[in-house]
């Protein structure tokens, strides 16, 4: 790949640039603004792959493929982009779940072409969110991808009333997060700039000033002023009641976007920015998350156990799945927040198939409740068996990427909170319970009236589940190369965070050669 | 090539049966009955010739050195973990893979004929070959990440194959149930590895790399640790072993396990599944060495286990309850053995019990099969007449479970007791024989009311005779299994029953399994001087049993006691079910036991306790928290806040009608405010 070109921005711009081709099409003709949503997806896909092999895991530049161009210079706010391990697979999520969730949604029969509007501005804004070094322009992408998915709930959810009202807490909820990150963003940049530097908000400069620039309870609220943007979209508890509503009602392609990319948003923006800027404060309030994670896990999975929708309970499974996140993320060593990284990763490819097989039921049964399910296993084998195997990979079935990314972010808790990872570990059981309780109620037994004759999954179908199970599968006998490419970016932040405050890692002995066993002779 | 280069090879052990599973899966239905079944077969047949050859080539090594280290690719590698996908071949993996192949070929077999006319034939065939392939690479895990990859493959082929007749929802719920209690047992594994790697680096079990270099081993920094830290990894471990082995407290999901097909039956209490939790605590022997208190809990757990669940078999009336219960009695017995330090005598018992447990659950899938799938014993009687094959050899293991010389359970058994006895554990001893002496009576009980006394499936089926309580777990009445050929055998349930002999394809199996019974005490004989004790000493390198018989005339007096607890057995079971049981249908046992039998039909309850504390306060409380806490506070909370806002602020109300592109001009209004602030004060 030629280095100058900037594929960066071509990222961003591409799904843009196709959402405005899908306005300019005729509204008759639904067809051509599907085409184009494929072909761009299909494009924006091709890139990032492109991206992932030219990916470099030997340079000693902390960010790669770099872009700025001054944007409004008297603010010091610049376009700056840049991708470096933990971006690089959010971008590849995204880049994934997005032509797969549109392959899901050929089913979508009213306002195709806002549809497909909405889905690029979308794709385009959270590309954006996670290639910004910026903090003024991630900020703009941060809420700007509000606006499309609010349109996607409220304008193509299930129940015509319903969809509106939980598209608005979503985004009443969110928004207010926000405000308290863009206080956040502002004092960070404005007292950097008291301190007798240029005003700016670019990334790479605040995180080099302000663990030393600022006061130690500066520090400390302005952690909160970001965490509290960043818990919201996690969700983290208690802030998380908008995310059962939001995703019951959304279509599935928004479902699939909002657990598969959306919620990474917020962990992300903890993993970048919280400890990027404050890492004292992230350390010493790294309690406080723990806390919250390890409540979510348990409290996630036993909710997710009473619920009688099928949506909801996976919902509620995401709420599970991200504490796993943000506890590896403030476990502080390379080993915890690899394993959230991974988890997001995995929870990106279970949880959306997870949701695209439900949605695919919801279109067959109309309905999600689980009572009104029975012996689907029977009437529709293949869905039975591929929905039991994306059940396991959730669980986090050794063998499935979940299993890694939750190991190493529990291991990683062990070795710096161990109180914290043996409550959360309890998560592992819970799992286990909700969603074979579920499949049990739901799949096994002999089918009834209204289950015996349903289609089973089509060719299209198929191709939007089975490559996500596929990966899951490859990512937990082979996360080698995943982990690899991480690792250093990793590396840099355990380091950052390390040398900004007095925390130290555990001490792990490097195990000795094995001693020549002593036998006794009888 | 040398013998290393063979070792290298080992994967092919496990290579073998993933294949079946992966091939039957995929073009399972096509290929068809009984094809499918045959290719499952002769595949893991293949991977115990291949075992066999790992056997001979790992002999031909010198004793020191039989350790062989196969890394096929690195597996995890995040900061300062890592582990590789390694294999390791020495002589406590090469013991198990042999018999988990072996015994696993002739379930493989026996199949093909028990399970002619289901409709998911091929399916069932693929799962039977990814359990051995799981069972597999738990045994030939390099590290304990590996073993547990396995373990937790084990953990789903038991959750697919128990609930396998899935449209009967007992078998759902058995399924489910089975792996939600051995996550419980994985909680505990988890931890255990978690504080493995915090205290000594590494979770690979050591060894010689293939290069013959000495690779780093968790065992080696043991003896640095604190007591409390190896206590701790080893109760832990333990926790995970309850779970898989089916301990007390975590023994709840075997007896509902027969819901599988009894095939599934006998492979997941004889050669997979069960074994896993032994062999675990076998190979963590180094962490039981130094903490005298984890091998003390372990015993006793182990002890009465083995005590507890021979009592609860006495009263059962279903023919393979009884053998799930005898099941976790012997399991009881060999962590007795782990406790006392006798590891060799728990992986000899494992064996025998394999052999015999095999037969007595093919066994019992062969008189159902004969039987139009009746499992309740007072319904049977008098079957030795009609199917003398399956009466002959179930015979020889109810011999062998017994413990009745010189059949190989007489042995295994033996070597336990008397190795407890010699590690001065009297009390553990005392437990053993008897429990020793339930087994002998619970298994004549069965013995006798199968095969021998009167034929009482010709009567009416005495429901309205309260024998004995009904016992909890839903199989007893219910449906027979669906599929087409059980679904056959129901309608014709009310038929008269005609018992018939089962075709050759299930006796061949029963056949080699007895003689495997009888014969299989050679394996290990306790005459050390004269150098017969084979496997102990083969498995030596591995592991060091602490207790040694010293003294032959002491050995030989616990023999005979042990042999005489048998034979006391025997004998009252023999008086008291000779004539099998009177017309009214009365059990004479359950007068004898008196509110005892109550108990023991409950299964001392703990089923039901577990059953009625999930369902009924831990529901309640996650029903409180999903509505009231979730939905009312949490919730509740969050929409009060916006309602005080929107009352208390008129002019706020315009936000929330809904309309979006107010909060998107908002945003755009109050970001263009700001920065116009910062500018003014920045300049």
């Amino acid at each position: 790949m030629d280095p100058n070109f900037p594929i960066l921005t071509t990222l961003i711009a591409v799904p843009f640039v196709g959402a405005f081709l899908v306005m300019i099409t005729p509204e008759r003709r639904p067809e051509i603004a599907r085409a184009i949503g494929y072909a761009v997806s299909a494009a924006v896909a091709g890139l990032a792959a492109w991206m992932l092999f030219d990916f470099s895991t030997t340079t000693h530049q902390l960010f790669q493929r770099t872009e700025t161009h001054t944007w409004i210079h008297t603010l010091g706010v610049n376009y700056t982009l840049g991708i470096d391990g933990i971006s690089l697979f959010m971008v590849l999520l995204t880049a994934l779940l997005f032509p797969l969730s549109l392959l899901a949604s050929a089913n979508v029969a009213v306002r195709i072409k806002s549809f497909i509007f909405w889905m690029l501005l979308l794709e385009g804004a959270l590309m954006g969110v996670f290639l910004s070094l910026d903090l003024m322009l991630f900020f703009i992408f941060f809420e700007l991808v509000l606006v499309p998915m609010y349109f996607i709930i409220s304008g193509w959810g299930s129940d015509p009333e319903r969809r509106v009202k939980a598209a608005l807490k979503f985004f009443v909820y969110t928004m207010t997060g926000s405000a308290f990150l863009f206080v956040g963003i502002l004092a960070v940049a404005l007292l950097h700039a008291k301190d007798g530097h240029p005003l700016t908000f670019d990334y790479v400069t605040l995180s080099n000033w302000a663990p030393h620039g600022l006061s130690r309870t500066t520090a400390t609220w302005l952690f909160i002023t970001f965490g509290i943007a960043f818990a919201v979209k996690v969700p983290l508890f208690p802030l998380h009641t908008w995310l059962p509503d939001a995703h019951t009602e959304a279509p599935t392609a928004g479902s699939v976007i909002l657990a598969g990319v959306l919620l990474k948003m917020g962990t992300y923006g903890f993993l970048r920015f919280s400890l990027g800027l404050f890492p004292r404060a992230a350390v010493d309030l790294s309690w406080l998350l723990l806390v919250l994670a390890t409540i979510g896990i348990v409290y996630g999975a036993i909710v997710a156990a009473m619920q009688t929708d099928l949506k909801r309970l996976v919902a509620y499974s995401s709420v599970a799945h991200m504490g796993f996140v943000v506890l590896g993320i403030f476990a502080l060593n390379t080993e915890g927040i690899d394993g959230a990284l991974f988890t997001m990763i995995s929870h990106g490819l279970t949880t959306g198939a997870l949701f695209l097989l439900v949605g695919m039921l919801y279109e067959r049964r109309h309905t999600r409740e689980i009572a009104n399910f029975r012996g689907l296993w029977k009437s529709v084998p293949i869905f039975g068996g591929l929905f039991l195997a994306t059940a396991f990979a959730s669980i986090g079935l050794p063998g499935f990427s979940g299993f890694i990314g939750e190991f190493l972010a529990l291991l990683g808790t062990f070795l710096t909170h161990r109180p914290y990872a043996i409550v959360s570990a309890v998560g592992v059981i819970l799992a286990a319970v909700y969603l074979l309780w579920a499949y049990q109620r739901a799949f096994t037994g002999e089918p009834d009236e209204a289950n015996e004759h349903i289609p089973d999954l089509n060719l299209r179908e198929l191709a939007c589940v089975v490559p996500l199970l596929a990966l899951s599968l490859f990512l937990g006998f082979y996360p080698k190369p995943v982990l690899e490419m991480i690792q250093p970016s990793v590396q840099t932040v355990v380091t950052h965070v390390d040398r900004s405050s007095n925390h130290h890692q555990p001490a792990i002995p490097t195990p000795k050669p094995a001693a020549p066993e002593k036998k006794e002779s009888r | 090539m040398s013998s290393r280069e063979w070792l290298d090879l080992v994967w092919i052990v496990p290579a073998l049966p993933l294949l079946g599973a992966a091939v039957l899966l995929l073009f399972g239905k096509r290929l068809g009955e009984p094809l499918a079944g045959w290719i499952a077969t002769a595949l893991l047949g293949l991977s115990f010739v291949w075992s066999i050859v790992m056997f001979a080539e790992l002999r031909s090594v010198p004793g020191e050195e039989r350790h062989h280290v196969v890394k096929l690719f690195d597996w995890i590698s995040a900061g300062r973990f890592h582990v590789s996908f390694g294999l390791l071949a020495d002589p406590l993996s090469v013991t198990m893979i042999l018999f988990v192949t072996g015994i696993g070929t002739l379930i493989h077999l026996y199949s093909i004929g028990y399970m002619h006319g289901d409709s998911r034939f091929s399916r069932f065939f693929a799962y039977l070959n990814l359990f051995a392939a799981s069972m597999l690479v738990l045994v030939l895990g390099a590290s304990y990440l590996v073993t547990f990859l396995g373990w937790e493959g084990v953990g789903l082929c038991s959750y697919l194959l128990i609930s396998f007749w899935f449209e009967r929802e007992s078998a759902a719920k058995a399924g489910k149930k089975a792996f939600i209690t051995n996550r419980v047992g994985d909680f505990g594994f988890m931890l255990a590895m978690f504080l493995i790697f915090e205290r000594l680096g590494t979770l690979e079990y050591g060894g010689i790399s293939s290069s013959g270099h000495a690779v780093p081993s968790a065992f080696a920094g043991i003896p640095g640790l604190g007591s409390g830290t190896v206590t701790a990894i080893g109760l832990l471990l333990f926790l995970g072993a309850m779970g898989k082995s089916a301990q007390i407290g975590l023994h709840i999901w075997l007896p509902d396990a027969m819901e599988g097909p009894t095939p599934v039956s006998a492979l997941i209490h004889a050669a997979t599944m069960v074994t896993a939790g032994v062999y675990l605590m076998c190979r963590s022997s180094a962490f039981l060495l130094h903490s005298g208190d984890a091998a003390t809990v372990i015993g006793y757990v182990g002890a009465i286990t083995a005590l507890y669940a021979a009592t609860v078999a006495l009263v059962h009336n279903d023919i393979k309850k009884v053998l799930a219960y005898s099941t976790i009695s012997q399991l009881g017995y060999m962590f007795l053995a782990v406790g006392v330090g006798a590891y060799s005598a728990a992986i000899f018992h494992m064996v025998t019990h394999a052999f015999f447990k095999a037969l007595l659950f093919l066994g019992a899938g062969s008189v159902m099969h004969g039987m139009h799938d009746e499992q309740d014993m007072r319904r049977m009687g008098r079957l030795r007449k009609y199917m003398p094959v399956t009466a002959a050899t179930f015979i020889i293991g109810w011999l062998t479970i017994a413990g009745i010389f010189p059949f190989a359970g007489f042995w295994s058994k033996d070597e336990i007791l008397a190795k407890a006895w010699f590690a001065h554990d009297y009390a553990l001893w005392a437990i053993g024989v008897v429990a020793a002496v339930l087994t002998a009576f619970y298994m004549t009980r069965q013995v006798y009311l199968v095969f021998f006394g009167n034929a009482r499936w010709t009567d009416q089926p005495p429901e309205s005779t309260p024998a004995v309580p009904v016992i909890a777990g839903a199989s007893d009445d219910d449906a027979p299994p669906p599929g087409a050929a059980h679904d056959e055998h129901a309608e014709h349930a009310h038929e008269p029953i005609s018992p018939h002999e089962s075709p050759g394809l299930m006796t061949l199996p029963l056949v080699i399994l007895a003689l495997l019974s009888i014969f299989g005490g050679l394996l290990d004989l306790p005459f050390t001087n004269g150098g017969w004790d084979f496997l102990t000493r083969w498995l030596e390198p591995v592991l060091t049993d602490g207790p040694r018989i010293t003294s032959f005339g002491a050995g030989l007096a616990l023999s005979t006691i042990a042999l005489v607890g048998a034979v006391v057995g025997i004998v009252l079971g023999i008086a008291m079910y000779r004539k099998g049981l009177p017309t009214d249908g009365e059990d004479p046992l359950t007068a004898r036991l008196g509110p005892l039998a109550k108990l023991f039909g409950h299964a001392w309850y703990i089923d039901d306790a577990v059953t009625a504390a999930v369902g009924g306060p831990g529901r309640r409380a996650a029903q409180w928290l999903a509505s009231t806490v979730d939905q009312g506070i949490i919730d509740g909370a969050v929409v009060g806040v916006a309602t005080i806002v929107r009352g208390g602020s008129g002019g706020l109300r315009r936000l929330q009608t809904g309309l979006v592109r107010n909060y998107a001009l908002a945003i755009f209004i109050g970001t263009a405010a700001l920065i116009l602030y910062i500018v003014v004060r920045a300049g």
